[in-house]
């Protein structure tokens, strides 16, 4: 029964300031389990603060960052992941030197069952859990169609490809919830397409509530259900992508800031 | 512990200190630029004090000359070394240029030995650094006024240089970064290579006076004198001019003092400047006099 | 077809234990025959490699640029040769401060001293690696440096434990081509198993980018702390072989340069390559003694040429300056040598070929 009324993902009342600058002002947010949800805003809204806050790269000032109810603030990075947030990073950040497969297998290390020394034996404990790992990273990267590049280094990908990488070994974490920070920048309208197909599909596939950031207003318009807009650390909207598009706040800060709406990258 | 012992100690602390500033400066400088610990600086100190060793007993050029032609030599020395070990690795990972540089800084210190020779060497002292000078009852040499006289002159010069000229404002915005100096019309390799002479030759002018202080020089006084700079400047803040000034002279003020005040301890004296560095980058991490930097994610 | 299946790995297990016998009966036999000298600098090799291999897990594999090296190797050296010195020999040479009790009345054997070298060394390495491994890049590598180099002061320092300056003389020289040579295949198969293993690739998503390996459940500290402890397992139990192998030890041993000469043959075989260090630690160990003759005087066709000191460590600096600037990864990268990649190498030209004529 708790299922359906706690939400997936809460940030109560958040603050975070570095020295005088507040880059994030009593920042709410309520994600419903099983939501793909947007967070818009002009460049330097403090949407990527937001993301660094919950995946516990920053700690907030003051407020809360609850996970199915479970207060999760100040945890560190790799305790939240353990506990369920997987993230991607805007500006890309894969394992640039490991093959594709091993940057996915990475994403699985935090779910293993063996222990050094059984490692290090080479137990058959050890044995199966490879065996099924790396049956699960193949799988992975068969969702994002990669599967082909298994043994490429990361850094060899073309861009496109680096960001579905980096959304495969998230989702090797198992997350609940999903952080996708501005997952099309860079793409080319076709790669936007796939893109937008594919996070649809994770989310149907995996179960995950998914947290996007997009700077391309088609991305978000199109695929999420809600969306909260951030302007200059606060927030001045939140509702359907329909309610959204009419509203004069929304409206006047994107052009307002001299950012161009709909047409980036196209 | 007499007062007249304890100004001497006083008066040891001050000149120490000074001598470690210089050194200083030019770790904080490089690391300001280049974000790199160049492990190569003592060596240049070292070799800077041979220049002047040869210049004054085997070229029997009078101390002056040599004096200055040492720090002339060592000013290029530096910018030789940034040329050839550091500059083809500017896109490089960070871990091959401190690779490069602790290679360059071992090539040096044994050159310096097949070179120089293992044996230490005297160091020619003009008389006129040696005149007595009594103060309140304490007698010093000269010495001991020049050394801090020096290098307050030479710190007014280079704040004037760094924060009053053209060529100080390229450095300073090749700190920040070396893109968007660029895109701002600055030469930086230009705006390194001078980095290196300035922190060169004040290394040099360091050398010098570290020769006519102690007397002895040896091809292994690079590397453990460096370090100890190396670890004021962390001290007062890194890339801080101000901040490597100050580190220079509490560690080489707390080195002396450790010593005359607690002489069962004098044999850790060594390791005193590495402890206050763990304890400093423990606690304080951008040391006395550092900004905060971040790391964007 | 299912008794292939089973049959396979246990002749595949049976050849390498028959390998590893043959191996060890070799040496066990050079030991006794070959020349002393040739036994000595092979000894070095086996040696160099585990203590290579420490090195290049922790600032190769891990990414977290040490300088401390020697430091454990001293702490391994001094604790091997405190526990199987003879109480005798101890108090001869203990003549300025005696040895405080019991360690000057205890002689274990080499085994069990070993073991705790490797004890030791391992919590040095977690007391020096906790704290420093929150500092990244440059400030790590001083601040371990500048750890190994209290070591050494301490170690010249404590008298009724180290005889201080004066060093320890007449270690029992126990170490022999079995043991030098067991070490560093042992070093060696823990890298490679460590290396495939889940825990070996979070040590290199680590090198590559800590944050995202943060971000991914990687905990950084137990990780680092792993690679920093066992890197001073190996150096410490290195030392201990290298103690009762040479006979005689001083704090003045363990100083940077040492730490320099392993990180040199860590670079030049690769950092981040297990293969790469092997050879490149054989190859720069024999190099040293050979170039011993450069620092030695000697006559050449009736011409008296001195030695010229320090002339070997040019020569290495000069040869890691090349590589660092005209080949940085070193001769293997971060490649291996093993019959699955040679075999990998061929699938994927077959394949490359295949798909261009397609």
């Amino acid at each position: 029964m708790s299922k359906n009324t706690v939400p997936a993902l809460v940030c109560e009342n958040v603050t975070m300031k570095f020295g005088g600058l507040t880059a994030v002002s009593d920042f709410n947010l309520r994600v419903p389990e099983g939501a793909l949800y947007g967070l818009i805003g002009p460049n330097g809204a403090g949407k990527t603060t937001v993301f660094n806050i919950v995946s516990g790269v920053l700690r907030p000032s003051a407020g809360a960052i609850k996970l199915f109810g479970d207060d999760i603030t100040g945890l560190s990075p790799d305790r939240i992941a353990y506990r369920g947030i997987a993230r991607t990073f805007q500006n890309i950040r894969l394992f640039q030197n490991l093959t594709v497969l091993d940057n996915v297998l990475v994403g699985l290390h935090l779910r293993r069952e063996v222990n050094l020394a059984q490692a290090l034996l080479a137990l058959p404990q050890h044995r199966a859990e490879e065996a099924r790992m790396a049956q699960t990273a193949t799988q992975l990267l068969e969702e994002v169609g990669l599967d082909d590049f298994s043994d490429y280094r990361a850094n060899a990908l073309p861009y496109g490809q680096q960001r579905r990488l980096e959304i495969a070994r998230a989702l090797a974490t198992k997350p609940k919830v999903l952080l996708l920070d501005e997952p099309a920048a860079g793409m080319n309208p076709a790669e936007t397409e796939n893109l937008m197909r594919l996070i649809t599909d994770i989310r149907e596939e995996f179960g995950v509530t998914i947290l996007l950031i997009e700077h391309e207003m088609k991305v978000v318009m199109g695929i999420c259900e809600r969306m909260t807009v951030l302007d200059h650390g606060e927030i001045i909207a939140e509702g359907t992508p329909a309610e959204i598009q009419r509203n004069e706040r929304v409206i006047k800060a994107y052009l307002g800031g001299g950012a161009v709406v709909g047409n980036k990258g196209s | 512990m007499t007062v007249e012992i304890l100004l001497q100690n006083i008066a040891n602390g001050i000149t120490l200190g000074s001598l470690y500033a210089l050194l200083a400066i030019g770790y904080t400088m490089v690391y300001g630029i280049l974000g790199l610990i160049n492990f190569a600086h003592g060596e240049i100190f070292m070799v800077s004090t041979y220049f002047a060793f040869y210049g004054t007993a085997v070229f029997a050029l009078p101390w002056q000359v040599a004096f200055v032609l040492a720090i002339v030599l060592t000013a290029l020395l530096g910018v030789v070394i940034e040329r050839a070990a550091y500059r083809p690795l500017r896109d490089a990972p960070r871990i091959s240029v401190l690779i490069s540089a602790i290679g360059v800084s071992f090539l040096m210190a044994n050159l310096g030995l097949v070179i120089f020779g293992g044996r230490p060497k005297t160091f020619y002292r003009p008389p006129i650094f040696q005149t007595p000078i009594e103060l309140g009852g304490v007698k010093v040499v000269a010495l001991f006024f020049v050394i801090p006289l020096l290098t307050a002159i030479l710190l007014v010069i280079l704040n004037y240089i760094v924060y009053r000229t053209k060529t100080g404002l390229a450095m300073r915005a090749a700190q920040w970064d070396f893109d968007t100096a660029r895109l701002m019309g600055v030469d930086v390799d230009r705006a390194i290579s001078i980095t290196f002479a300035i922190g060169s030759a004040l290394a040099a002018v360091g050398g010098i006076m570290w020769g006519l202080r102690f007397a002895e020089i040896n091809p292994n006084m690079g590397l453990f004198p460096g370090l100890k700079c190396f670890i004021a400047a962390v001290f007062g803040g890194i890339g801080n001019i101000s901040g490597a000034v100050l580190g220079g002279f509490i560690l080489g003020f707390g080195e002396i003092m450790l010593v005359a005040l607690l002489p069962g301890l004098a044999g850790y004296r060594d390791a005193f400047a590495f402890i206050v560095l763990i304890l400093i980058l423990l606690v304080r991490p951008t040391g006395l006099l550092g900004d905060k930097q971040r790391v964007k994610i | 077809m299912a008794g292939k299946s089973i049959l396979k790995p246990i002749l595949k297990i049976a050849a390498v234990c028959a390998a590893l016998v043959l191996f060890f009966l070799l040496l066990w036999w050079g030991q006794e025959h070959w020349d002393a000298y040739a036994v000595r600098i092979l000894n070095l090799c086996g040696i160099y490699i585990a203590i290579t291999l420490g090195l290049n897990l922790c600032n190769g594999f891990t990414g977290q640029f040490s300088l401390g090296i020697a430091g454990f190797m001293a702490v391994g050296a001094y604790t091997t040769a405190l526990l199987t010195m003879a109480p005798e020999i101890k108090q001869a040479v203990y003549f300025i401060e005696p040895l405080i009790y019991p360690l000057n009345s205890i002689q274990w054997g080499f085994f069990p001293a070993l073991l705790m070298a490797a004890v030791v060394s391992g919590i040095v390495g977690f007391l020096v690696g906790a704290p420093a491994i929150r500092f990244r890049g440059d400030y790590l590598a001083i601040t371990t440096l500048g750890f190994a180099e209290i070591i050494r002061v301490v170690f010249t320092n404590i008298v009724p434990i180290t005889n201080g300056a004066l060093g320890l003389k007449g270690i029992p020289p126990h170490t022999d081509l079995v043991w030098s040579w067991g070490f560093a295949l042992i070093c060696i198969a823990i890298m490679a198993r460590l290396m495939k293993s889940s825990f070996g690739r979070a040590l290199k998503a680590i090198r590559d980018d800590e944050i995202a390996a943060e971000a991914m459940g990687v905990n950084l500290f137990s990780h680092k702390c792993l690679a920093f402890v066992l890197s001073a397992m190996m150096a410490g139990v290195g030392g201990g072989l290298l103690g009762n192998l040479i006979t005689t030890i001083d704090p003045n041993m363990f100083r940077f340069p040492l730490t320099f000469t392993v990180l040199m043959m860590a670079v030049l075989g690769g950092l981040g390559s297990i293969t790469g260090t092997v050879i490149s630690a054989v190859l720069v160990t024999v190099a040293m003694e050979a170039l011993r003759a450069l620092e030695e005087p000697r006559v050449i066709f009736g011409l008296a040429l001195p030695g010229i000191p320090g002339m070997r460590m040019v020569v290495f600096s000069i040869a890691l300056m090349i590589v660092i600037l005209f080949f940085p990864k070193g001769f293997m990268g971060d490649r291996e040598i093993s019959l699955d990649r040679a075999k990998r190498f061929a699938t994927r030209l077959c394949r490359t070929n295949t798909s261009r004529q397609g």
